[in-house]
């Protein structure tokens, strides 16, 4: 039998839309009465009257064991009265003797009243069945979707969903703000409920799991404290769209094992939050303590040549020959230097572990970007030939230029520190499949296998760094940048030959907007 | 570079030794101020030929100072910055600052700034525009609109030309990107910043042996670009 009832509906009553149902259960009655009459009609010769009675009674019980208790009463006392017009003589009338039928009619009318009422009930268990086993899958449903969550306001979103789905229902869920020490409204399905007063969720914490009322139209309103380890997390306010609707205990009951499910999910979202805060400020600390060791190493080094040179030309009782004047002088000069590089890193790695590294992206040409780098190594790049090769089909890539100078100075810097004198440098740009990659490559020893992914970790120096400068920022720095345009970094071997390959990812997206320059300005031929 | 007066205006007391050592060093004479009111009132009554001032100043900023010493004079201003702060560079030249030099910076780049900044400050009353830019094998000839690289005539679109010309006028400065769309393209593209980067990487492909690595046509990433005076 199909269920005609809308989705969600009452418990058990008629609906009011349910008059062509009602209908429909009266014409059975009616046709089954009909049927049995000629049935009866047909037998009537042969068969004795209240062997007759039985074909009624037939049709009674089977109309009944299908239809509510209106229509199977209606056709029992429609059967009495065909059964006594047609078959009882003198047929086509209404005797008073007929009485005697009364009892015929009685027990037609009890059958009719018992069968109903079972199939009634029978029909209301299986649908709660089906209710309950939909709301079970609901909640099965909503388990699975609240483990993924760690943000409030999605998790609020979900459960809000997850509750007017499976009982179509409006709900609103409000989480405590610690801050203010107020409800806030989280996330909200259907019509907008007022967030309950706090006063009131106090009351809450000692009350009963379900608080209730009716609204002004007379719908239940249902309040569900999420009930967290140590405190009341926020509340669940469910109202029903119609009045009597979420009146059984069965719904509450489901109502309240989601409530638990969400309230669950709430606690270890706001643990999660508190684990990874405390992580981060463990982290931080263990950074400090390396970056002030390493630090004070390499700060150290540059200046104690510096004072030493310094310290030597103006001990005027030294006997200095020129030579030896000139390469003190360099001295300070190139380690002035690398103490201004390693500044310059430290700054930057200050500025991501702040969580301000801010990319402010700009259309850049990265041949420019390139050139920049390359002339900001100076001095340093003497004897090196650096051969840079554009792909023509490169043109405006959107980055951030001045990190991406210090991702390529730091490359090209560590190509410079790891390579012998005089070996060559190359850097490549070429055109991909939505992205834009640069890479550093070099003929130097390379990079063992083993070290590829742990060089751009903070303070990494690989072997064979002892006594180079550089306090181990460079790479990582230049991971922190590159990820920041949502591109890669990776360290590999050149591939022809010895050496190391250094590449790096842009992600590149449509070029700008208005060609620059006009018509006018058109290349001659 | 004789007898010309620079005003320093910085407060670190070994700055300004080492800034004395090396003006004076190379002919030059030098006043200097500890304070921005000192600077300004020494910069109007002494009239320098070139002003050295430092951004980081105890008694007021340093772009205050710019924006002050511009209302009534265009001696030519190079301002000294610590360095991570490219927007304060670019503030101060959008402010008529004429260069700067980031700390830490040596001998041999302040006195190129210099040198080009004395030499502007002395072509200002007559205009060069019938000069003939030469800097290593180009060569700018603003008169006839003509422009060689190692003697063979190079053909530029207008705005290329336009942009060059404005780059040969101000050869050794930094010009901002702002001060270049607004002078090439008009003061309507302003925040167009990619126009000029499109334009000098087709002039570099026209000038320059490598663009990759240029020889003339300089970025200062992050604030503008400059062409080289001296090779």
């Amino acid at each position: 039998m199909d269920d005609a009832r809308t989705r969600g509906e009452g418990e058990g009553r008629g609906a009011p839309g349910g008059v062509a149902r009602l209908a429909y259960e009266y014409g059975q009655g009616i046709l089954a009465v009909a049927i049995a009459t000629a049935l009866a009609s047909l037998l009537r010769a042969r068969v004795a009257e209240p062997d007759l009675v039985m074909v009624y009674l037939l049709g009674v019980v089977l109309v009944a064991s299908r239809v509510r208790l209106g229509p199977a009463l209606t056709t029992a006392l429609l059967s009495v009265a065909a059964f006594d017009l047609f078959l009882v003589e003198p047929v086509y009338t209404f005797d008073v003797a007929d009485a005697r039928y009364v009892l015929t009619f009685v027990v037609m009318a009890g059958v009719g009243v018992v069968l109903s009422s079972l199939t009634a009930r029978l029909r209301l268990q299986a649908r709660r069945a089906r209710e309950a086993e939909a709301r079970t899958a609901a909640l099965y449903q909503l388990s699975h979707e609240l483990v993924g969550d760690d943000e409030l306001e999605t998790l609020a979103r979900t459960v809000a969903r997850a509750i007017e789905r499976a009982f179509a229902c409006d709900a609103s869920v409000f989480v405590g703000d610690e801050a203010r020490g107020e409800l806030r409204l989280a996330a909200a399905r259907g019509e907008a409920i007022t967030a309950p007063s706090r006063a009131s969720l106090d009351a809450l914490g000692d009350g009963p799991a379900i608080q209730e009322s009716l609204d002004a139209e007379g719908r239940a309103l249902l309040t569900l404290p999420l009930v967290g380890h140590a405190a009341i997390l926020g509340v669940v306010v469910v109202r029903a769209r119609a009045p009597g609707e979420l009146s059984n205990p069965e719904v509450r009951r489901l109502l309240g094992t989601f409530v638990g499910q969400v309230a669950l999910a709430l606690e270890r979202s706001r643990m999660a939050a508190a684990r990874k805060d405390a992580e981060m400020v463990a982290e931080t600390e263990r950074l400090r303590s390396t970056l002030l060791s390493s630090v004070s190493h390499d700060l150290r080094t540059p200046l104690g040549s510096i004072m030493g040179s310094a310290t030597t030309l103006l001990d005027s009782d030294a006997n200095i020959d020129a030579a030896t004047r000139q390469g003190l002088l360099t001295a300070i000069h190139d380690e002035a230097d690398r103490l201004g590089r390693l500044l310059n890193n430290l700054l930057a790695m200050t500025r991501i572990e702040g969580g301000g590294l801010e990319v402010k992206a700009d259309w850049q040409v990265p041949e420019e970007t390139v050139g920049a780098a390359i002339r900001r190594l100076g001095e340093r790049a003497r004897g090196r030939a650096i051969e840079a090769r554009i792909d023509p089909a490169v043109e405006l890539v959107a980055f951030d230029g001045l990190m991406i100078e210090l991702v390529l100075i730091n490359l090209l810097d560590n190509a410079l520190k790891y390579t012998p004198e005089g070996s060559p440098i190359e850097i490549e740009v070429t055109a991909a499949v939505g992205e834009v990659v640069f890479a550093i490559l070099d003929r130097g020893p390379g990079i063992p296998a083993a070290e590829r992914e742990r060089v751009f970790a903070k303070f990494f120096r690989g072997d064979g760094a002892s006594g180079l400068a550089g306090a181990g920022l460079g790479l990582a720095i230049s991971k922190a940048v590159v990820e920041a345009h949502g591109g890669r970094i990776v360290a590999g071997a050149r591939g022809d030959g010895p050496g190391a390959r250094f590449a790096f990812t842009i992600p590149t997206s449509s070029p700008p907007p208005g060609a620059p320059g006009d018509g006018a300005d058109a290349e001659a031929a | 570079m004789s007898e010309a007066t620079v005003l320093v205006i910085e407060d670190e007391q070994p700055m300004r030794r080492f800034l004395r050592a090396l003006v004076a060093g190379h002919g030059l004479r030098i006043i200097e101020a500890s304070t921005g009111a000192e600077g300004i009132s020494l910069a109007a009554s002494h009239g320098p030929d070139v002003i050295l001032l430092d951004l980081g100043l105890p008694d007021m900023d340093g772009l205050e100072v710019t924006a002050r010493i511009r209302e009534w004079t265009q001696t030519p201003i190079i301002v000294l910055s610590a360095r991570g702060l490219e927007e304060d560079k670019v503030s101060a030249l959008d402010l008529g600052a004429d260069d700067y030099l980031t700390k830490p910076f040596g001998a041999a780049e302040l006195l190129a700034r210099l040198r080009v900044a004395l030499r502007h400050a002395r072509l200002h009353s007559s205009e060069p525009d019938d000069a003939t830019f030469r800097v290593g094998e180009l060569e700018v000839d603003l008169a006839a609109r003509r422009v060689r690289i190692r003697g063979d005539e190079v053909h530029l679109t207008p705005l290329q030309y336009k942009l060059l010309a404005y780059l040969v006028r101000h050869a050794g400065r930094v010009l901002t990107h702002r001060q270049i769309l607004k002078e090439v393209w008009g003061p309507g593209s302003t925040s167009q910043d990619h126009y000029v980067r499109v334009y000098m990487a087709q002039l570099r492909r026209k000038l320059e042996d490598d663009p990759a690595q240029p020889r003339y046509l300089l970025t200062e990433t992050g604030v503008g670009y400059r062409l080289r005076a001296e090779v």
